[in-house]
């Protein structure tokens, strides 16, 4: 058995020493796509910006590829592998297509960036159709696109995706998880998904982590999830239907 | 009205707006990535000219001369930025109470001159040169090397900003500062470079201003300031292009009114236009998109 790409053990977080999130656990493996599921306030934006640098970590522990970085920066952790999407302000809206991507893989060398546009523009072909276009004339579906694509410049081991489908019609919510995040498993990259579409996200999950009110209420496979009717029908059938509907 | 009149003032006009300009574009470019409004930016543009004067008077030649006003503005921009705005910041301090302390440092600047200075006027030597007619506007050489001058900036600040990794870095970093953390974007060596860049061409401004005046006192960059303030406020935040096109409104228009209804009444023909901006267009100015919230120092 391999160690986690991300191990989160213990932690707490949040605003001004007051913590929003307390004790939560969650491990990331490589091809891996770990949900983390639960109603509005209950911290998983607090908890993501905790994993990433954003915020301090209170107490306990974070682990990437078997290194203590809980108190790394922000940018010293993205330099090592930890890519982000958030939520909204995915993209550099002003700039072009290829100048976010030119961004997302600000730390590479020149060349190494250049061929990693290339690679972008192989694996996303549209974004090569749409390389001289500011990222505020995209849509949304392509504006999510841009935003994984520029995460997955710096080719992070592990990504961190907030939401992605927040504001997203249910058909291109469908294509965000189940082309773009499922590929992003395939290549091998941990995802750290957090979403609010609970049956599509958990159809495409490994496992699942139900939060509420900043505690780990209950951590399973996605097929023990699946067959929770009393979890779903208590926490996420309304907010699904609530984030569903137009 | 006189249409001679009109057309001198226009020529005169367009080269304050060269002088206005090299500001405007320091201070739209510290202002688009910290998004703080740097109220000692006129006083550090008095430091340059000064600077400049000092170099001159010792007679160490041309060249040192016109390099002291950026070089003592970068280092007056970055100390202020990484001693005095930092220490506030660290304390959690909004937009308004850091906008107070750069107030607080640009008069301290002032009077520090003042003393030193003895309150004095000084005059700067720098011959103007022979006169140009281009079409129906005259110039001197010196202001056509002032316009010159501020063309070569904005040309040098568009292709660094565009064209080079690291002025899309700070563009990027001006529209959204904690995406661009997120893409390991190194934040505090971009904002000092922005500070460094902005003080430079404070103290550059301040050395066009005082071969354009040839009079150079403690508080003139302070009154020169408001000029400059509008030019970027109306140009858009970070938007350098918008910055001279706004220059180029507020110098002529400063000038025509100076023309034909006195020079008591230029400045304020500068901030009309502004006030007219900030009614149409409150949180954009013309030539920029919207500005963000946070400020980072």
């Amino acid at each position: 058995m391999h160690d986690p790409l991300l191990a989160v053990a213990g932690a707490s977080a949040g605003y001004n020493s007051v913590p929003i999130v307390r004790g939560v656990d969650i491990t990331v493996n490589a091809s891996e796509i770990a949900l983390v599921v639960g109603p509005n306030g209950a911290g998983k934006s607090t908890f993501v910006k905790t994993v990433i640098g954003e915020l301090p970590l209170l107490s306990g522990k974070i682990e990437f590829a078997g290194t203590d970085v809980s108190r790394w920066s922000e940018e010293q952790r993205a330099s090592a592998g930890i890519g982000y999407v958030p939520q909204t302000r995915d993209v550099f809206p002003t700039l072009t297509v290829t100048e976010n991507l030119e961004v997302g893989g600000y730390r590479l060398s020149r060349t190494d960036c250049r061929h990693a546009i290339e690679g972008t523009y192989e694996r996303f072909p549209q974004l090569r159709t749409l390389r001289h276009r500011k990222a505020r004339q995209l849509s949304g579906g392509e504006r999510k696109m841009l935003a994984i694509a520029r995460a997955l410049m710096a080719s992070p081991q592990v990504l961190i995706l907030d939401e992605p489908t927040a504001g997203l019609s249910p058909k291109i919510a469908h294509q965000v998880l189940e082309e773009l995040v499922v590929g992003l498993a395939r290549l091998g990259c941990g995802v750290l998904l957090i979403e609010q579409r609970v049956k599509l996200a958990a159809a495409i999950a490994s496992n699942a982590t139900v939060l509420v009110d900043g505690r780990v209420r209950s951590t399973t496979t996605a097929e023990e999830f699946r067959a929770l009717p009393d979890v779903s029908e208590l926490f996420f059938g309304p907010l699904e239907t609530a984030a569903e509907t137009p | 009205m006189n249409s001679t009149i009109l057309l001198q003032s226009i020529g005169f006009g367009i080269t304050t707006a060269a002088v206005i300009a090299i500001g405007a574009m320091g201070f739209t470019l510290q202002l688009g990535v910290t998004n703080l409004l740097n109220l000692s930016f006129g006083n550090i543009m008095t430091l340059g000219a000064f600077a400049s004067l000092i170099v001159e008077r010792w007679h160490l030649g041309l060249v040192p001369t016109i390099l002291a006003a950026p070089l003592v503005g970068a280092v007056a921009s970055v100390l202020l930025a990484r001693t005095l705005l930092a220490v506030f910041a660290r304390r959690q301090n909004g937009a308004f109470e850091l906008l107070m302390v750069t107030l607080a440092a640009g008069l301290i600047i002032e009077y520090t001159l003042d003393a030193l200075a003895h309150l004095q006027v000084f005059q700067f030597q720098f011959p103007s040169g022979a006169t140009v007619h281009l079409g129906p506007f005259v110039f001197t050489v010196l202001s056509l090397a002032l316009i010159g001058a501020a063309a070569l900036v904005l040309a040098a600040l568009l292709a660094a900003l565009h064209l080079t990794r690291l002025g899309k870095a700070l563009r990027a970093l001006s529209v959204d500062p904690k995406l661009a953390r997120a893409c390991g974007v190194p934040m505090r060596r971009m904002i000092n470079l922005t500070w460094i860049v902005s003080g430079a061409l404070a103290g550059l401004a301040g050395l066009v201003y005082v071969t354009n005046s040839l009079t150079i006192s403690a508080g003139a960059g302070l009154n020169f300031l408001v000029l400059v303030i509008a030019a970027a406020i109306l140009g858009g935040a970070g938007s350098p292009v918008g910055a001279v096109l706004a220059a180029l409104v507020i110098g002529v228009a400063t000038e025509v009114v100076a023309a034909f209804g006195g020079s008591y009444y230029s400045q304020a023909a500068g901030l009309a236009i502004l006030a007219l901006v900030l009614v149409l267009r409150p949180s954009t100015g013309m030539w920029s998109g919207p500005t963000r919230d946070e400020v980072t120092v």
